[in-house]
């Protein structure tokens, strides 16, 4: 269930694939090979390869098959690997009949119908195809246990009720090419009051029950593998509280893109650095510091660049041959480590920055307060003076608006008060904005409530965790972390085989017959978790934690139509239908 | 505490009081096995009837215990964490595999039957050990691939047969054209009076080796479905029939000289020969629409781009890779004699080191130096040749970015060499003098700014070509046993082309080189 390790699989399978027969017209000298990707697969392998694995399975070109200018070259060998799209297939046909390289081997990255083959096959007149495959990684892999399908809610909902016919087929395929890269086949479960939630349920329900005996044919499991597909809009706070974890943060106040980070409007930044690429399977500090906030990170990034001083210190006496050699063999992990340091200490200093011109500090305070409190006048309070203050900027001003009126529904009057109190300080749309939002959360809130599990696991180890802090004298950083995801309490409840099942309700892909609630499931051992909407890094912490928790007893994977932030979150309520 | 309707913690089934869920425990989840491993004796009353109740339970479903290991108190440990087992910390056998575990290295849950193998249908949950639940199977796998290939090809043999047929009859009516006009051409070139009569001869067998489609029913191009008129006219191509446009930016049809149609299809059985009877200069040409010269010769200057010797940067690549291969066989063999020798060294550090050892290894460490120096130069040739094109430059680009990497990896390991080197410096100046060179010669050839002698050079060379041909050999010699036929054709030829390259560098060497 490591995604990474999936990731690897494939790229490994494609990057030392060799020609299953022995072609005639194959010069038995060919080795240099050339990737032909499209603008599907091109992220997914950025995402987890790196330039230089590439050249070292002697890949000294990639190129995009969208591309018509490529150069004829037929002693080179092409990598083929492509999403089986009618616009790509249109592509490949075309480059099979007049080919421009010596041999092709192609891989799909999802499941290619039978009508798709018989068209490949035909347009291949040269016999220049030595091999066809199909694997599974039409998702984007971020984190080794968190993927995302990169849609924006306009890509696949008509309505906010309502797919749009391609965004559910989309998401069905990449859905059921999660399940098959893990050789998963899920009992699903979902949110049962959400029609989009029910609709996806039932389509991926269907292509495994047509797959059955082609690709679903796994070994059967003492527990069964859970799909549990969730809507954001029932945890809609998660996404709108500022958040304080490294890979969060970085997220919020400056963006990543499929694991690039553009620094390029950060003030006096040096231009190596304007993007620079951050993955946890390739920086190790990165890997080890992503889930620490802010305050843990301070300390690491101080050890960090202890390190790098001491390294540099012990070269900077180069005066003999001997020095020399002992520079020269460093000199690939020095380069490496120089390269990281600046760059960590560039987004850092970044974050601190804009940390300080937002007024994040005093902003977070309150959200976590306003989340976590339940009708305290002192927060409503203090949500006025902030409210009243010029300098912080209007985006904020209505994000607190909003996470104010999910948990205060009841409170007629101090609702009436911030609208009066938003119109002076808000543009007529944002206020109208706010409306829209009350409303579109005015009911589920009460059912998010009635639910609430105050024993679960991860509470317990969130109030441990603010209890070390407290000891640590920081009071201040224990207020920013009050808020647990809407996931926690999920992930406790599956692992007590205690999910609700009014709320959940269930599609049985094994066939068995449920015999109303007398049949009692067995814990799960896998579970994968889909947020339609989008989900969060700091959901994907608590999925890294629970995971370390569980120790293999329960291994959970998390992944979203798109990861969010609060901007793209509210973005995304302003423009649905 | 509500002692009704208490839950199994384990499988959740619900029992009515405390006996029948401790009952269950017992024999469902083997807990009553846990006193027998630590000896106790069971204290608890039971009365006559539950007695009965449960030893009949426990004789119809006793999991296997054959297989468990023995408690030893004072002496079992927990196979995870190694402490001494005891009443505090638990000793639990894993019901699968017998092993010992404390209990809280015993974690995991597990469907066995009564033979306490993996039975996820039918099987009950017990405790298992860390080992035995990742490896049940389909836990740890991921990955699925699903091989198309061979449905490929089926579907692709089955279209090509009628495609082949197709091209056949193509070939087939081209041939028959060629030899026919050129045959007309050769009886009536000589007279001019007789030139109408050619012309006239070539329309009739230009419309019996093809029949021509009737164009006075014929309103659109075939190709690019413009119609015809006054601007757009009729033709016929000469190979399928069909009436086509003759627009130059559609390149739907196109008149091409006859001689270069026969050099593209030198293949094909001409009754004439180009060169031999001179028809690249003959006034003939042929029409042909777009569909018929791809079918015609898209394939065969594939086919003849593919079988083209390597040369440029494809042929210094080739040679690249030939030396990373011994490169790569040297290496492993070097780190070893490096290792042995770090321990000889550590272990007898007062004592003077074996000088066979110790010469053997610098002995490979200069053929290895040699090998990368021979693998540097290739790689400057080969970014010295003008590239051809765009893609021949961003191969330069992107072999020069590997083999950088690929000496920056391999070459470590030879620095090591010098440093132990060292001690015997100070023992003997000669030493400390041998020992000085090779490092100053290791870092020019780090720096790359290595100036060698031709002479050098050639030696070098020569040397690396001499071991490369004996790794060939003995290659040979194994695939022969291997009954690796077709392989060995590729090896001796390349064993004569390395016995080619020596016979020049030595004649190049003179008196210089070595045997």
């Amino acid at each position: 269930m490591n995604l990474f390790d999936v990731a690897d699989f494939y790229i490994n399978k494609i990057v030392t694939s060799q020609s299953k027969l022995s072609v005639a017209n194959v010069n038995e000298h060919q080795r240099i090979k050339v990737l032909l990707l499209d603008k599907n697969t091109t992220p997914t392998i950025s995402l987890c390869a790196t330039q230089s694995e590439l050249l070292k399975h002697e890949i000294y070109l990639v190129e995009r098959i969208e591309n018509e200018q490529r150069e004829v070259s037929r002693h080179l060998r092409c990598l083929v690997y492509v999403k089986p799209t009618e616009e790509t297939l249109q592509h490949l046909l075309r480059e099979l009949r007049n080919p421009r390289y010596g041999e092709y081997q192609i891989f799909f990255s999802n499941i290619v119908s039978k009508s798709q083959l018989e068209r490949l096959a035909e347009s291949d007149d040269l016999e220049a195809v030595t091999k066809v495959e199909e694997i599974f990684q039409d998702f984007f892999i971020l984190n080794q246990d968190l993927f995302s399908f990169d849609l924006q809610p306009r890509e696949f909902l008509s309505n906010k009720l309502v797919w749009s016919e391609g965004g559910l087929t989309k998401c069905t395929n990449s859905l059921v090419s999660v399940l098959l890269s893990l050789k998963i086949k899920p009992d699903i479960r979902y949110e049962g009051a959400s029609k989009i939630c029910e609709r996806l349920a039932k389509e991926v329900s269907y292509e495994i029950g047509k797959n059955e005996r082609t690709f679903f044919d796994f070994p059967v499991m003492d527990s069964t593998p859970v799909l549990l597909i969730l809507d954001r809009n029932t945890d809609p706070i998660t996404p709108l509280l500022q958040p304080w974890t490294y890979q969060s943060m970085i997220n919020e106040y400056i963006g990543i893109k499929r694991n690039i980070v553009d620094l390029s409007k950060v003030p006096r930044i040096d231009k190596d650095l304007e993007k620079v690429t951050l993955s946890s399977k390739q920086d190790a500090f990165f890997r080890d510091t992503m889930y620490l906030n802010f305050g843990e990170l301070g300390d690491k990034v101080k050890q960090y660049v202890t390190t790098y001083k001491d390294k540099t210190q012990t070269n900077s006496q180069i005066n003999s041959i001997e020095d020399i050699k002992n520079f020269i063999e460093k000199y690939p992990e020095f380069r490496k480590l120089s390269g990281n340091v600046a760059k960590h200490m560039a987004i850092v200093g970044e974050l601190d920055r804009q940390l300080k011109i937002k007024n994040i500090w005093e902003i977070s305070e309150i959200e976590q307060n306003l989340s976590a409190h339940d009708a305290n006048e002192e927060d409503f309070s203090d949500l006025i003076k902030l409210l009243q203050n010029e300098a912080v900027d209007k985006y904020y001003k209505l994000k607190l608006a909003c996470i104010y009126s999910l948990n205060n529904q009841t409170s007629s009057d101090k609702i009436r008060q911030l609208v009066e109190i938003l119109s002076q300080q808000l543009p007529p749309e944002d206020v109208n904005f706010f409306h829209k939002f009350k409303s579109l959360f005015s009911r589920q809130d009460k059912m998010t409530q009635s639910n609430h599990d105050k024993d679960d696991i991860l509470t317990e180890l969130a109030r441990r965790f603010n209890s070390r802090m407290n000891s640590k004298s920081n009071t201040a950083e224990n207020v920013y972390m009050q808020h647990i995801p809407e996931i926690s309490s999920l992930l406790t409840d599956l692992s007590k085989n205690a999910l609700f099942r009014d709320r959940f309700k269930e599609i049985d892909t094994q066939g068995h017959r449920v015999i109303g609630n007398q049949q009692s499931k067995d814990i799960p051992q896998d579970v994968i978790l889909f947020v339609i909407g989008g989900v969060t890094y700091e959901e994907a912490r608590l999925v890294h934690d629970f995971n370390g928790t569980m120790n293999n007893r329960m291994r959970v994977v998390l992944g979203g139509t798109s990861i969010l932030s609060t901007k793209e979150y509210m973005d995304s309520i302003r423009s649905a239908k | 505490m509500d002692l009704e309707n208490v839950s199994c913690p384990i499988c959740l089934r619900k029992f009515d009081n405390l006996q029948a869920l401790n009952a269950h425990l017992d024999v469902e989840h083997g807990f009553n096995d846990n006193e027998d491993s630590l000896g106790s004796n069971d204290s608890r009353l039971v009365n006559g009837k539950q007695k009965k109740a449960r030893s009949v339970d426990s004789s119809a479903q006793k999991l296997k215990r054959s297989h468990w290991e023995k408690f030893k108190k004072g002496k079992s440990c927990c196979h995870t964490c190694g402490r001494t087992l005891n009443n505090n910390i638990g000793a639990i056998n894993c019901r699968k595999c017998g092993k010992l575990y404390c209990r809280r290295h015993l974690p995991n849950m597990i469907k066995l039957n009564l033979s306490a193998q993996y039975d996820p249908r039918n099987g009950k949950w017990y405790n298992c050990c860390h080992d035995c639940f990742v490896t049940k199977p389909g836990y740890n796998d991921y990955g699925e691939v699903i091989d198309l290939t061979p449905e490929f090809f089926k579907v692709r043999n089955i279209k090509r047969e009628d495609k082949n047929l197709r091209l056949l009859q193509l070939e087939n009516r081209f041939v028959r054209l060629v030899d026919g006009l050129i045959t007309l051409y050769n009886t009536y070139s000589r007279s001019i009076i007789h030139n109408l009569k050619m012309n006239s001869e070539m329309s009739k067998l230009e419309r019996t080796v093809t029949p021509w489609r009737d164009d006075r029913s014929v309103l659109f191009c075939n190709i690019c479905s413009e119609p015809f008129g006054l601007l757009l006219r009729k033709h016929h191509c000469r190979l399928c029939g069909m009436v086509v446009c003759d627009d130059a930016n559609r390149n739907c049809s196109n008149e091409i000289s006859i001689g270069y149609l026969m050099s593209a299809a030198s293949d094909l059985p001409f009754e004439y020969n180009i060169q031999k009877d001179d028809l690249l200069h003959i006034p003939i040409s042929i029409r042909l629409c777009s569909h018929c010269i791809d079918m015609l010769f898209i394939g065969r200057k594939f086919n003849k781009d593919v079988r083209m010797p390597l040369s440029g940067i494809f042929a210094k690549y080739d040679s690249m890779q030939n030396i990373s291969k011994v490169i790569d066989s040297l290496l492993p063999i070097f780190e070893d004699s490096l290792n042995s020798l770090k321990v000889e060294t550590a272990k007898d550090s007062e004592n003077t080191l074996d000088p066979k050892n110790l010469n053997d290894l610098a002995r490979l460490r200069h053929k290895l130096l040699n090998s990368f120096n021979l693998y540097n130069t290739l790689t400057r040739q080969l970014l010295s040749v003008e590239p051809q094109s765009h893609l021949e430059r961003q191969l330069q680009n992107s072999i020069k970015i590997a083999s950088a990497a690929y000496i920056n990896e391999k070459i470590l390991p030879l620095k090591s060499l010098p440093a132990i080197l060292n001690p015997e410096g100070h023992k003997t100046n000669e030493d400390g003098q041998k020992a000085e060179p090779e490092v100053k010669k290791l870092s020019q050839l780090m720096i790359e700014n290595l100036t060698i002698k031709e002479v050098k050079e050639l030696r070098e060379e020569l040397m690396v070509l001499k071991e490369q041909s004996y790794l060939i050999e003995s290659t040979i010699q194994d695939y022969k046993k291997q009954r690796r036929l077709e392989e060995i054709v590729t090896l001796n030829k390349n064993l004569e082309e390395l016995h080619s390259r020596i016979h020049t560098v030595q004649s190049k060497l003179g008196d210089h080189g070595f045997n």
